[in-house]
């Protein structure tokens, strides 16, 4: 047997326990059925709203997370580049990683409108993932090949597409699809807590204070759904980038 | 009064260890100067210190700048093909040039490949062209013909000669060498 197969039969067997869980539980309230949730989901998708839920959800955690892409990169050009950059980096990285999403999301909503709490909150827990993947690929690049670039005065603009962006790729494509996952999952929580209009978080709080089980069930197959194409397309769109710079 | 190009009553040190105590060479301008010794004699921390890369821990190092260089390992980016290395420290400015010269190494069959997949010698002839195509006075060679047959080492010493009128200083531990490209040797203890 194969390994499509085996793995179709173990989601098949899993599909199976969750049918007869919610047959013994025997209260739609408490655990939705699979078939049920599946109607629930084609009801959704159905809907308009649903669509612009997830774009301007999907909008605002992705614009989080490519500015706290871009944050944590430069962070990281900076601590690799003076110890005095990676001292000061050091205390805002570990409160960033630290600090539990529902307290930081308490406080930022005092200062920020609900809309864009989702925005913050990806950007901050993303950007500590960029910053230690980036340091990471700078430290490892290979010295011997640095020094030959230095003996042939390689310019900074040849260094960096020819040298260091191959080096830093594997590490930057592992961290970008780690915290791409991680602000998915923190920038839907801080839109249930601060309820913007018209987002997955609303419908999820919505769905939630009316024990609709079958719905929150549904809304959190399509946030791992976007979850899932949103990586797959960052991680076309990044091989697509690197190849690009290796062949200029 | 400008100092000669070469070292001058340098000491260096590895590790409380001393390589060199009070070692002086002087090398005339446009003069082939082959180091050669043992294995460990300190031939490619004599480069090195040439690169600037070293520092004695007393005395005078005396070079000249730009140096092109073939280092000890070939230091090739594996990713990229041949024209891409050379690319690398040329600009596409380079590119017919450098591909002449890889064309001359005999591996012209070989331009569109990484050079992850070249055998030892093939990558040296990378490394050799990279060297090459970068115009300096002073050219640094650091065991440039390893891995490669005789005839290949011929061809190769013979394009040195044609492409580089500088100061050439090598190392390598095979007399031979210095025949081939018409160096004073000189031999570490």
């Amino acid at each position: 047997m194969n390994r499509r197969a085996i793995r179709l039969l173990a989601a098949l067997f899993w599909l199976a326990v969750w049918q007869l869980a919610a047959l013994l539980v025997g209260q739609e309230f408490l655990l939705a059925s699979p078939l049920k949730v599946l109607a629930s989901l084609l009801h959704l998708l159905a809907l308009p709203g649903t669509w612009l839920a997830a774009l301007r959800s999907s909008l605002r955690v992705l614009l989080g997370f490519m500015l706290g892409s871009l944050f944590g990169l430069l962070l990281a050009a900076g601590a690799h580049k003076s110890r005095w950059a990676r001292e000061l980096a050091a205390p805002l990285v570990a409160a960033a990683r630290a600090v539990p999403v529902a307290s930081f999301v308490i406080l930022a909503i005092i200062l920020v409108s609900s809309r864009w709490l989702s925005t913050l909150v990806s950007f901050v827990i993303g950007f500590p993932v960029i910053y230690l993947a980036a340091l990471e690929g700078l430290r490892g690049r290979d010295r011997q090949l640095l020094e030959m670039a230095g003996a042939f005065r390689v310019p900074f603009h040849r260094r960096l597409l020819y040298l260091s962006l191959p080096q830093l790729a594997p590490h930057l494509r592992a961290g970008a699809v780690t915290a791409l996952g991680l602000c998915w999952k923190s920038g839907v929580a801080a839109e249930v807590i601060g309820i913007p209009r018209g987002s997955i978080g609303e419908q999820l709080y919505m769905v939630k204070v009316n024990y609709y089980t079958a719905e929150l069930f549904a809304w959190t197959i399509i946030i791992v759904l976007l979850s899932l194409l949103s990586a797959f397309l960052l991680k076309r769109l990044m091989r697509a980038l690197f190849a690009r710079l290796e062949r200029l | 009064m400008s100092r000669p190009l070469g070292f001058e009553r340098i000491c260096l040190r590895y590790g409380g260890q001393a390589v060199f105590e009070d070692f002086s060479l002087a090398i005339t301008p446009g003069e082939a100067v082959c180091l050669s010794g043992p294995s460990g004699c300190g031939k490619t921390s004599l480069l090195r210190l040439l690169m600037g890369l070293e520092t004695p821990s007393s005395g005078y190092v005396n070079s000249l700048r730009p140096f092109s260089a073939v280092f000890q390992e070939d230091r090739l980016l594996p990713w990229l093909s041949a024209p891409g290395n050379l690319r690398l420290v040329t600009g596409k400015v380079g590119e017919a040039i450098g591909i002449g010269l890889l064309l001359e190494l005999g591996l012209g069959d070989e331009l569109s490949k990484p050079v992850s997949a070249f055998s030892g010698g093939m990558k040296r002839r990378v490394a050799l062209a990279r060297a090459l195509l970068v115009p300096a006075p002073l050219l640094l060679l650091d065991e440039p013909f390893t891995g490669l047959d005789p005839d290949t080492r011929s061809r190769a010493a013979a394009l040195i000669l044609k492409q580089h009128h500088g100061t050439l200083v090598m190392a390598s531990h095979d007399q031979e060498d210095a025949r081939l490209l018409g160096a004073r040797l000189i031999r570490l203890p």
